[in-house]
């Protein structure tokens, strides 16, 4: 599945002259892994939220798969592209884990039992299925980040946009989130400052500065070049 | 503050309690909130008079409790919270009914008195058995069961909704009550004059929240309605319970129990 975004543009509030997103534009190949790079208000976390349609430009275009992304295909959208918020408790809003993960399936009407299956299938994958029944808000830091990732990944997309996945985490569980992300096949849109984390998981870096791409390019050369990073404000 | 805390604690226990496995709490959610309902309905059918009539009721907490390993402490305690109302609502009988209803040895009891009496057992068993309920069953199940019923759906999603972020808007109160008084140390409460600013934030917090949440719901489809998975089967002990339950409750609801074992005694 192929993600591609052209001149994307984007205005908070139509009576400032600012755009939080100006002409952004690039793709993102199947099984690519890329990290978003930028400091504070660098449109991160808009780009993203622009991506799922929660924010709506005021110009460009979100396709996938060369279709290109409407009102009225924004469903199916957001079944092929999920986002992890950057803290997991907006995210977890069901009183217990299961039925935290079961919430996004339900909305898309599949089968109880088919739930069930992708759930388990889910949480062991990430190591949280003696988790299955605990209250939401009980849960730890690592582990309420791995319990909505469970909620994203039991919709089976095809790309994770996830907003600075290591915040709130401790060493032991950063380590192990990392571990995960590496081992999942699907396309990745990380947004962090975590240059650590970018290096380690992603061959390739977008890095914005005030709304715009600044660069688009190979991780390690990116974050070789201690001028450009600076200039950014990393 | 902290007993805020503390009473947000007390809702989590019961949670906890809701997610055991004995048998009270493996029977079907709609059984336990029908007999609830069926039994709360049955001990305010009582005449206000009634005091004998009610007694019989006990059985329900006796018997219920132990199975489903509920420790009376924890109970009593949040029942202790119900009992200014009904102190409050009975009081006044003591006062306004002062004819002799019957002579205990040289203690004349009033028609007030029992009239309070009444009201403290009718309040105290109502109580009693909503906590069983939600001791026994978790809060998700009781608003599915609700939203069976005919309970609008958007309602029950704001039950869900609002149980959970009880939690997340106490922690963040509590956090901004701790770096409230990390930076005035000699004070223990909010003063009148950061009140304003204090609850504003608290509002502003809350809405940004709010904000969050509804996208990350959207983001996973959801288009307004909860959908719940209906996850329970009719059993063989549903239906033996619900029997049992609403023939012993009849029984007692149309034969004093209190009145017959005197009877015998004399």
């Amino acid at each position: 599945m192929k993600l591609e975004v052209v001149n994307l543009n984007v205005k908070y509030d139509a009576e400032d002259a600012r755009r939080a997103l100006r002409g952004v534009t690039f793709s993102l190949s199947d099984g690519e892994r890329v990290a978003l790079l930028g400091a504070n208000g660098a449109g991160k976390s808009t780009l993203l939220l622009t991506l799922v349609g929660v924010v709506h430009p005021e110009s460009g275009e979100v396709a996938i798969d060369n279709a290109i992304t409407t009102k009225d295909t924004l469903r199916h959208l957001r079944s092929k592209v999920g986002m992890a918020f950057q803290n997991p408790d907006d995210q977890l809003f069901m009183p217990s884990l299961y039925e935290d993960v079961a919430f996004g399936p339900r909305n898309y009407g599949v089968s109880e039992p088919e739930i069930a299956d992708r759930a388990n299938a889910v949480l062991t994958q990430l190591g949280i299925s003696h988790l299955r029944e605990r209250m939401t808000h009980r849960l730890s830091g690592g582990e309420k980040r791995l319990a909505a990732l469970a909620g994203i990944l039991v919709m089976e997309p095809s790309v994770l946009l996830m907003d600075e996945p290591t915040s709130f985490l401790d060493g032991r569980s950063r380590r192990r989130l990392i571990e995960i992300l590496r081992g999942l096949p699907q396309a990745m849109l990380i947004a962090t400052h975590d240059i650590a984390l970018a290096s380690e998981l992603c061959g390739r870096t977008i890095l914005l500065q005030e709304g715009q791409v600044r660069a688009d390019g190979d991780t390690k050369t990116i974050l070789a070049d201690a001028a450009l990073l600076d200039e950014c404000g990393l | 503050m902290p007993t805020l805390r503390g009473s947000v604690n007390g809702i989590d226990s019961l949670e906890r309690l809701a997610m055991g496995k004995s048998p009270i709490h493996r029977l079907h959610p709609a059984v336990k909130l029908a007999t609830t309902i069926a039994y709360v309905i049955t001990v305010l059918s009582f005449p206000s008079r009634d005091v004998s009539g009610l007694m019989a009721f006990i059985f329900y907490p006796a018997i219920i409790m132990p199975i489903a390993g509920i420790p009376y402490r924890l109970l009593m305690g949040r029942l202790m919270a119900a009992l200014p109302f009904s102190l409050m609502g009975g009081a006044s009988n003591l006062f306004f009914l002062r004819e002799p209803a019957f002579v205990l040895g040289s203690f004349s009891v009033t028609f007030g008195m029992l009239s309070f009496v009444s009201i403290m057992q009718k309040t105290l068993l109502s109580v009693l058995a909503v906590l069983i309920l939600a001791a026994t069953t978790p809060f998700a199940d009781i608003t599915r069961q609700l939203t069976r019923l005919g309970m609008p759906r958007v309602i029950s999603l704001q039950f869900v909704m609002t149980y959970r972020y009880l939690f997340a808007l106490i922690s963040e109160a509590y956090s901004m009550f701790t770096a409230y008084t990390l930076r005035s140390p000699q004070t223990r409460m909010i003063q009148m004059k950061d009140m304003g600013s204090f609850l504003g934030q608290l509002v502003l917090r809350s809405f940004d929240r709010g904000e969050n949440v509804y996208q990350a719901m959207k983001c996973r489809g959801f288009q307004g309605v909860y959908n719940s998975g209906a996850r329970f089967a009719f059993r063989f002990a549903d239906a033996a319970y619900s029997l049992v339950f609403l023939s012993v409750l009849f029984a007692l609801r149309f034969f004093n129990l209190s009145v017959f074992l005197g009877e015998l005694v004399r």
